[in-house]
């Protein structure tokens, strides 16, 4: 079993800044769990960690059973992609991914047996022979993960394995990967900044901020039932609608309007100050008047492809809303907007936690 | 200015002007080169002159100039002694050289770029004649007076600062995702400099080797106050001894001998340049 338990890891550094914050995780054996958080978050060093590149200031880490908190990276049966792949430049693709056997002392046959057989499985038949220098972004990616698996490690590391791939060979990439990983049944962490990459790679992500951990959950989780306004407005390629409102006697007042509220967690006074949140692609909009809508006038409309994105003004308030490209309104329109009060969030304006909807 | 406002005798007057400011200048660069080319073609022309002289000249063409090396009974032995000290010299400070360039590089320590600074600078200034007097009795009180092992320290003592220096600057440029890539495979700081440090900064090295091979090739102070041995002695130091039984610097061995000497270090870099190429190797966007 490889499961990982982190217990209230700290990374402090000489200068006393955090950057990993007390942070606690559990990754099942064979999970696909995924490290989200905008830059200098702390996620890359909360991998870094695991692998054993940075000491651990306090808390600890456990590998399966093993307290692997003081151990050596190369005892920890972990294997890391590095962002910039770190294939060494001076040796051929068999030699490098044969090279962690060759630490080892693995013979040299049976390391070039080994080398050939990832390579294969990795579509990199022909590729043997070749120079780092003379392999495209997407073989190298390749190569560096069939080093990182020749070794059968417990735990798999990618630090943004797909950051250094163009947008259309990073979707071919993303599949790509998720394969592998099912087939092998290998632990597998990995950082990203693209919470899109997340949503469509991980069994359960981890979102951070600042060092600490926001929220873990399934992409379902973190999509629907967001903890707070950070993790809500960080998900979603659209960032959600958060406007600020009052909540009163199970309604919310926002925009000028009165809209229904949803069920909430935490008992609140009639006038509360709310933030009240709605993902753009549940939003609905009329040209005639409808109960528990708002009404804003259209002064955006963008084209999408299949979608349209449009953002419209109520007051000073801005709302945005992804409708299908064909029913999308007219620019300088007055409409009414609506959504579903099962997709309503309701968090604190004071402490930005979710109080209300959500799955 | 256009040319369509340019009249005609203003464009002739600009026209001669940059004519003599060429010509000027390709006077002073002819000037220059035959100065910096006389020794040069001294060197290749007086070894095949039955009777050189200190000025260039066509030669009366022989080979028994050559003769005259084989007769030398110390000559060929000092071209060994010159390797023997060259590759010491190499050896020593190469592998020297990597292992304190590498650890300075990845090691933090305070006041690390004070003291290579340090180093570079004190080397540079006290070296070879200042230090002709303490090095001697230094040598001489570790009992390596006449030994060309006492030779090969001293030399490379000197060179080492720089050579540190500049590997230094090399194995920066490796990116330390290599090195942490191999420490995750379990590779020790030793495997790692071995497997993938070295190879990398490879173009710095053999750059430094070659360097401290012409250094120490031509080095002459070092060896003659340390060596008095006639057999020991490298062949810089031997062409010294150069006379002629009527106390005239005999030309006609020193011109022989001075190219024979010179042709291994010729010899050298173009091979290293073949082998090794002075080329890097770049990673990708990190």
């Amino acid at each position: 079993m490889s499961d990982i338990t982190i217990r209230q890891l700290v990374k402090q550094y000489p200068n006393g800044v955090r950057g990993v914050d007390g942070v606690d995780v559990d990754v099942a054996d064979g999970e696909f769990f995924a490290l989200l958080g905008p830059s200098g978050c702390g996620k890359t060093t909360l991998l870094r960690s695991i692998a054993g590149l940075e000491s651990v200031t306090e808390g600890t880490l456990h590998i399966g059973v093993t307290d692997m908190t003081h151990v050596e990276p190369g005892d920890r049966g972990v294997a890391m992609v590095f962002q910039d792949y770190a294939l060494f430049p001076h040796m051929d693709v068999s030699d490098n991914i044969a090279y962690p056997l060759r630490v080892r002392r693995v013979p040299k046959e049976e390391r070039r047996a080994t080398a050939a057989r990832t390579a294969e499985g990795l579509s990199l038949g022909g590729l043997l022979d070749r120079r780092p220098g003379q392999l495209s972004g997407g073989q190298q990616q390749r190569v560096a993960l069939a080093r990182a698996i020749a070794t059968r490690p417990d735990v798999l590391l990618l630090d943004e394995p797909l950051s250094n791939l163009d947008a259309r060979l990073r979707l071919e990439a993303r599949g790509f990967l998720k394969e592998l990983q099912r087939d092998l049944g290998v632990t597998t962490l990995f950082v990203t900044h693209d919470q899109a990459e997340a949503m469509a790679l991980a069994d359960r992500i981890a979102v951070m901020k600042d060092g600490r951990i926001q929220q873990i959950g399934t992409p379902r989780e973190v999509f629907h039932s967001p903890r707070n306004t950070f993790v809500a407005s960080f998900i979603g390629s659209h960032p959600m609608n958060l406007l600020p409102g009052r909540a009163s006697g199970g309604r919310v007042e926002v925009l000028g309007a009165s809209l229904p509220g949803p069920r909430l967690t935490v008992d609140v006074p009639d006038g509360h100050e709310v933030v009240w949140g709605v993902r753009p692609e549940f939003i609905t909009w009329s040209g005639t008047a409808t109960p528990d809508s708002v009404l804003a006038e259209v002064s955006l409309v963008e084209n999408l492809g299949a979608t349209a994105l449009v953002l419209a003004k109520a007051g000073d308030a801005r709302l945005q809303c992804v409708v299908s490209e064909e029913s999308a309104p007219e620019v300088g329109q007055q409409a009414w907007f609506a959504c579903p009060v099962e997709k309503t969030l309701l968090f604190d304006a004071v402490t930005t936690d979710r109080i209300g909807g959500g799955e | 200015m256009t040319m369509a406002t340019r009249t005609p005798s203003r464009t002739t007057s600009r026209t001669a002007t940059r004519f003599v400011g060429r010509l000027g200048f390709v006077v002073f660069i002819t000037v220059v080169s035959v100065f910096f080319a006389l020794p040069m073609v001294w060197l290749v022309v007086a070894p095949f002159d039955a009777n050189p002289t200190m000025s260039v000249k066509w030669p009366d063409w022989t080979l028994n100039n050559f003769h005259r090396i084989l007769e030398n009974p110390y000559a060929f032995g000092s071209i060994v002694n010159s390797l023997i000290i060259s590759v010491g010299v190499v050896a020593l400070t190469v592998i020297l050289a990597t292992l304190a360039a590498y650890a300075l590089s990845r090691v933090r320590i305070p006041g690390r770029d004070a003291l290579l600074y340090g180093l570079l600078l004190l080397s540079s200034i006290v070296t070879g004649t200042a230090a002709m007097v303490p090095t001697f009795q230094l040598i001489s009180a570790l009992g390596l007076i006449n030994t060309q092992l006492g030779v090969v320290l001293v030399m490379s003592g000197g060179l080492l600062p720089t050579v540190v220096f500049i590997l230094k600057d090399f194995m920066d440029s490796v990116p330390k995702s290599y090195e942490e890539s191999a420490r995750l495979y379990g590779a020790t700081p030793f495997q790692i400099l071995r497997d993938v440090v070295v190879p990398v900064a490879r173009p710095g090295i053999a750059f430094v080797a070659v360097w401290s091979v012409v250094q120490a090739w031509s080095n002459f102070l070092v060896p003659f106050i340390l060596l008095r041995d006639p057999t020991l002695q490298p062949a810089g130091v031997l062409m010294y001894t150069f006379y002629t039984e009527a106390g005239q610097a005999d030309l006609r061995l020193i011109a022989a001998f001075s190219l024979v000497y010179t042709l291994p270090v010729v010899v050298i870099y173009f091979l290293v340049n073949r082998k090794f190429g002075f080329r890097f190797y770049g990673g990708i966007k990190s």
